[in-house]
């Protein structure tokens, strides 16, 4: 029986399916991008909201390769459309074609049936942070009516702490770090979100590194979910929310952050 | 919700395994009756092949093909060359990854339109067609949306699957003398998808064929 539960076509069930090939790459890229090396400017992709699309997203993924410019991949979140361990793997399969580092975060498609402890094998920590070219990129699960806001989502102690480790870090090497990028799937006032912790949420954002200024301030924070392209002051403080098309609709964000500020365009393909 | 659906989950295989029990008092006290009163005993053994129908003909066990890695449970047979069967199966999910240990319950019904007999011993049914429907017996799977969302958010049940399958079937004929706990020992494979499976197969081609399919594998005893 060992032997041929070993053989992938002998599959126990849709929700319960043996994962081949990467697992854990949240914790695999973020590390192999904090070792880069990367300079300012950096260049990354934004895709997001899979969700079934894979013809669309390997077109997508094909067209980041084609621009040769590229550093590595964020993905937004909803992965899948059902949660599926399998439909998990062919996203993930998609991503790897590129050749490039990438990152993901939860979305609320991905945590249907046990889809949250997929993703936690195969993409890894649904909170995580990592610092390349002076900027630190901060990965939040913010789909909390997924829990039924009986989970601390966002977790604000995590962001505080990540807070405080970044500032320090800052504190002893004055410029180390210049900009932050926010990455979550669902974002303030959007129905996944606990928006009784709003403000909070973005009290709290607001005290990473090149969150404040005057003019064009340096860090940004980018979404998914709503599945329609928006860039938005939420909170009327400058910090811009950058929300990204499915990619069903053929579309995806690159972002280049220069030393001094950044950059956007939207990429039909 | 959630607990309703479980609790008719359970009341099916309750009502599986007692009319499976209860048939066998039904014909003990028939023959008490004997030769005390003809309408009464006509309506006993109307009563009792009432039950005996609905006493299982078949114990089926199956490894993989979707509805948990083992699954054990009973069948019926009927038409007129019992080309219908029915079965109901509990299934088990191993502990895998971070997930837990499930059980699954599954409703099966199974077309046979063929049977070619080999001499006394052999049969087989050259193709079947079935149709399954599965569930997982947890609280992270939903048969309806939970009331938190707004109405119609997913538009799916993440409890319910349908499997669609198809199979041959080998059978081995007990002769008489030989016979212990069955008269036929039946193994079978069979080839199967689920309706999520076939969703995202039809939106993406490049979706190979093999991801889609699962293979199970079974014995049936009929008694």
């Amino acid at each position: 029986m060992l032997m041929l539960s070993g053989c992938s076509l002998f599959e126990f069930h849709p929700y319960s399916v043996k994962i081949a090939g990467k697992t854990d790459t949240n914790t695999k890229y973020a590390g192999i991008l904090e070792e880069s090396g990367l300079e300012l400017p950096i260049k990354f992709a934004f895709i997001t909201d899979t969700q079934g699309s894979l013809d669309e997203m390997r077109r997508a993924v094909y067209d980041i390769i084609g621009r040769g410019d590229i550093d590595f991949i964020v993905h937004g979140g909803d992965q899948t459309d059902f949660g599926l361990p399998k439909e998990y793997v062919w996203s993930r399969d998609i991503l790897e074609l590129s050749g490039l580092p990438y990152i993901s975060v939860i979305g609320n498609h991905d945590c249907l049936g046990n889809g949250n402890d997929t993703f936690n094998d195969i993409f890894g920590p649904e909170n995580f942070s990592f610092n390349v070219a002076h900027t630190h990129f901060l990965c939040l699960n913010t789909i909390a009516l997924e829990y039924d806001y009986s989970r601390p989502v966002p977790d604000l102690d995590f962001i505080e702490r990540d807070c405080k480790a970044t500032n320090e870090l800052n504190r002893k090497q004055p410029g180390s770090i210049t900009h932050t990028v926010v990455i979550m799937h669902s974002r303030p006032y959007d129905e996944q979100f606990n928006n009784n912790v709003a403000k909070p949420f973005n009290e709290y954002i607001s005290h990473f590194p090149g969150m404040k200024g005057d003019g064009k301030i340096p860090s940004f924070c980018i979404n998914g979910h709503n599945h329609s392209m928006a860039v938005e002051d939420i909170f009327q403080n400058g910090i811009l929310y950058y929300q990204a098309p499915n990619i069903a609709k053929r579309a995806y964000f690159i972002f280049t952050i220069t030393e001094e500020s950044y950059e956007y365009e939207v990429v039909s393909f | 919700m959630n607990m309703r659906w479980f609790h008719s989950e359970l009341a099916i295989t309750f009502f599986a395994i007692s009319a499976f029990f209860s048939s066998g008092k039904i014909v003990a006290q028939g023959i008490d009756s004997v030769g005390f009163n003809n309408k009464y005993e006509q309506r006993i053994i109307q009563f009792d092949k009432f039950w005996q129908k609905l006493c299982p003909d078949q114990f089926t066990l199956q490894f993989a093909g979707g509805i948990g890695m083992l699954s054990l449970g009973v069948g019926w047979d009927y038409g007129k060359s019992n080309q219908w069967e029915t079965h109901l199966l509990v299934g088990y999910l191993p502990k895998r990854y971070k997930y837990h240990h499930y059980t699954t319950l599954t409703l099966r019904q199974i077309y046979i339109p063929w049977k070619l007999r080999f001499g006394h011993v052999w049969q087989i049914r050259p193709f079947f067609v079935d149709l399954s429907v599965n569930s997982i017996l947890h609280n992270d799977f939903w048969m309806t949306e939970p009331d938190r969302y707004p109405h119609g958010y997913y538009g799916f049940s993440s409890r319910m699957r349908f499997h669609l399958g198809i199979g041959q079937r080998f059978t081995v004929h007990i002769p008489r003398n030989k016979r212990i706990f069955s008269r036929a020992v039946s193994f079978y494979y069979e080839i199967s998808t689920c309706d999520l499976y076939v969703r995202q197969k039809v939106l993406n081609r490049a979706i190979p064929f093999k991801d889609i399919i699962s293979l199970g594998l079974g014995v049936i005893y009929t008694i």
